[in-house]
């Protein structure tokens, strides 16, 4: 293959999966909500990036502007989690998933 | 006097933003054939035209609430239902002038249906809220506008007929519904809930993305019926790109209706969360989700991939037998209720299941059901909490009903009617839902219905018999006052009539429930052209009588 052969389309599938399953299971077993944050903000640029590629292969420029809402939308999620980690940080002094205990049953 | 020019002016903004939403309603009508393939910039306003009044009426209150003296703010909820009613109003306008093509958003009768719903429902959580709010010293312009912005992304996600849409529809239902989880700041649980519902809802939106991007990657697009028409002609669930991120937007929108298992947020949440929150949360989110099923479901947007109804039938098993387990263990009121909301998602999966006229008609009249009888329930538990939330478990409600019995009573008809025992909307709703699903030969499932519902009435009972048969506690310190807690007394009195005019005179929202229901199955065939024109795909949606409109139909045969 050529140095600048374009990437087939099956590799952007296959990396944008890779990095959703990384973001999917870094969310589960991680315990800090800011990381666990982290790994949401890799899920939707997985879904991104799969939109980017397919826009460009299937010459369907729709895609790309569908990343613009996301991002757009990511933007304000972080915004309002971010403040709920922060009033949480303000009383408890730790941001801890597992010392978010306070209800049973 | 200045204020009272203030208010004057805020009001008479609400009401031009209304008619303007109406008259571009009725200006639209001008031109019904120019929207043929690409829809005008006139017909995204119209279709938008109801969500957008609510936004704006929205931030008219958020402003009112950041810039008023404290003592005018008594004003907001009033204002707030001023813009729900105007809302409303542009709800019923807009679809009379629009006859474009289905694109982005369906502008139907399911959906106008629907958005009445969300729009009473928003009403009443606003009425149940004032007394709440002014107790906990939340009253603060933003509760009232997160509530309305919140709506406005139901009635976007009951319309959307675009993956991308409901995307931003669900995400513009969650965000206001992460902070107004965690609005009671003083409480700790508050904010527990709001950071797990935060990062479990955030997780489930993630899914649509990645889903919506597998979808345009295997279809070249993300319409319901681009979906539909990809699956005719890529072959029965051939591909699996599209199968994933059919599975993936399914998963999401479980997230959000709380089935079994993907409901874990839910006991904390609506634990945590102020109790008119969760009532709100409890039927607009629910109801929501719901309708952007029925949507995708009715567009045979999920095709007929091998697998989907087996899916569907586990998951709606699944969630009415655990959460209906579950609720049984619970002592704290809230967190029951909450489990219970579980068992009812999976009995209105039973509706979705079922792909039918029938099942969609009976799933909107659960769905009004539920919803009063919800609301209620939640109202009730807020109205008993005294201050702080204090009094939430069984233990604290022992002889509430000696002390309160009309608060007794309204709680005793809310919750039989949640158990589905006769004469309250409840049993109608159920009985409807089941003989829908039995129609179409799902014995078993009704079958574990019907025992699980059975199941559901011992711990229901249990409640008002905790209520009405105990010894009150001793200390009656933090007894519930009943003159600051007049309106709730009322809105709650209002619901309980509701809840049993809807058991006895069901019959014109019955209809109202058809038509909606009718409506979604069409827009979502005219969304699959031709589906019906290739012989190989088997439709999902079985035929079905609608109605023929008489002298429409016929052509006048010229002589």
């Amino acid at each position: 293959m050529a140095w600048n052969a374009p990437v087939p389309f099956a590799s952007w599938v296959m990396l944008s999966g890779v990095l959703f399953s990384i973001g999917a299971v870094g969310f589960l077993i991680r315990k800090d909500p800011i990381i666990m944050f982290m790994c949401i903000e890799l899920m939707l640029n997985a879904g991104n990036l799969l939109f980017i590629a397919a826009a460009r292969y299937l010459g369907i420029m729709a895609g790309q502007v569908f990343v613009f809402f996301v991002m757009a939308v990511a933007a304000a999620e972080v915004a309002v989690g971010l403040a709920i980690i922060v009033a949480i940080f303000r009383t408890k002094s730790t941001i801890d998933v597992d010392e978010m205990s306070g209800m049973r049953g | 006097m200045r204020l009272k020019g203030l208010r004057m002016l805020f009001c008479s903004t609400l009401v031009g933003i209304a008619s303007a939403a109406g008259h571009a309603a009725q200006a639209g009508s001008s031109d019904p054939g120019g929207a043929a393939l690409v829809p005008s910039l006139m017909d995204l306003l119209l279709v938008s035209a109801p969500a957008a009044a609510l936004c704006a009426a929205a931030m008219v209150v958020m402003m009112i609430g950041a810039f008023w003296p404290a003592s005018g703010r008594r004003a907001l909820p009033w204002i707030a239902l001023a813009g729900i009613v105007a809302t409303g109003w542009a709800t019923l306008a807009a679809p009379r002038a629009y006859e474009g093509p289905v694109r982005l958003l369906a502008l139907d009768s399911f959906t106008v249906i629907f958005s009445l719903l969300v729009l009473a429902a928003t009403a009443i959580a606003v009425l149940l809220s004032v007394n709440y709010v002014n107790r906990e010293e939340m009253a603060r312009g933003e509760y009232y506008s997160l509530m309305m912005f919140s709506a406005a992304g139901a009635l976007l996600m009951a319309a959307a007929d675009d993956l991308i849409l409901l995307f931003m529809g669900l995400e513009l239902l969650s965000i206001p519904l992460y902070v107004l989880a965690g609005s009671a700041r003083g409480r700790e649980q508050s904010k527990e809930a709001a950071l797990k519902y935060f990062l479990l809802g955030a997780f489930a939106s993630s899914f649509l993305v990645f889903g919506a991007a597998l979808v345009f990657a295997s279809v070249g697009g993300t319409g319901y019926h681009q979906m539909a028409l990809g699956l005719l002609l890529l072959g029965r669930g051939a591909d699996a790109l599209l199968a994933a991120g059919i599975a993936m937007v399914l998963i999401a929108l479980a997230f959000k209706v709380a089935l079994v298992p993907f409901h874990w947020w839910t006991p904390d949440v609506y634990q945590g969360a102020p109790t008119p929150v969760t009532a709100f949360m409890s039927i607009v989110a629910k109801a929501a989700g719901f309708a952007a099923l029925v949507r995708i479901v009715s567009a045979g947007a999920h095709g007929d991939l091998p697998g989907w109804n087996a899916l569907l039938w586990a998951l709606a098993a699944a969630t009415m037998v655990w959460g209906n387990l579950l609720a049984l263990a619970q002592q704290n009121v809230k967190r029951l209720l909450a489990y219970s909301s579980i068992g009812h998602a999976g009995y209105l999966l039973l509706g979705v299941l079922t792909g039918t006229v029938n099942g969609f008609s009976a799933l909107v009249f659960y769905l009004a059901a539920y919803g009063v009888t919800t609301l209620g329930a939640f109202g009730v538990a807020a109205f008993l909490a005294g201050k702080g939330d204090r009094i939430e478990t069984l233990y604290d409600y022992r002889g509430a009903a000696r002390r309160h019995p009309f608060v007794g009573a309204l709680m005793a008809v809310f919750l039989f009617s949640l158990a589905g025992i006769p004469p309250f909307a409840g049993f109608f709703a159920k009985l409807y839902l089941f003989l829908a699903a039995l129609e179409q030969g799902y014995v078993g499932l009704t079958v574990i219905a019907v025992l699980t519902s059975v199941l559901a009435v011992y711990y229901y009972l249990r409640v008002s018999v905790v209520m009405w048969m105990e010894e009150p506690r001793e200390e009656p310190s933090e007894a519930p006052q009943f003159e600051p807690a007049r309106l709730s007394a009322a809105a709650l009195a209002a619901l309980a009539f509701a809840v049993t005019l809807l058991g006895i005179f069901s019959s014109p929202v019955l209809r109202w429930s058809d038509r909606a229901a009718i409506a979604a199955v069409e827009t979502g065939r005219g969304a699959a052209p031709g589906r019906t024109g290739i012989g190989e795909a088997q439709p999902s949606i079985p035929p079905v009588d609608i109605p023929e409109p008489g002298p429409v139909a016929s052509v006048p045969s010229q002589e």
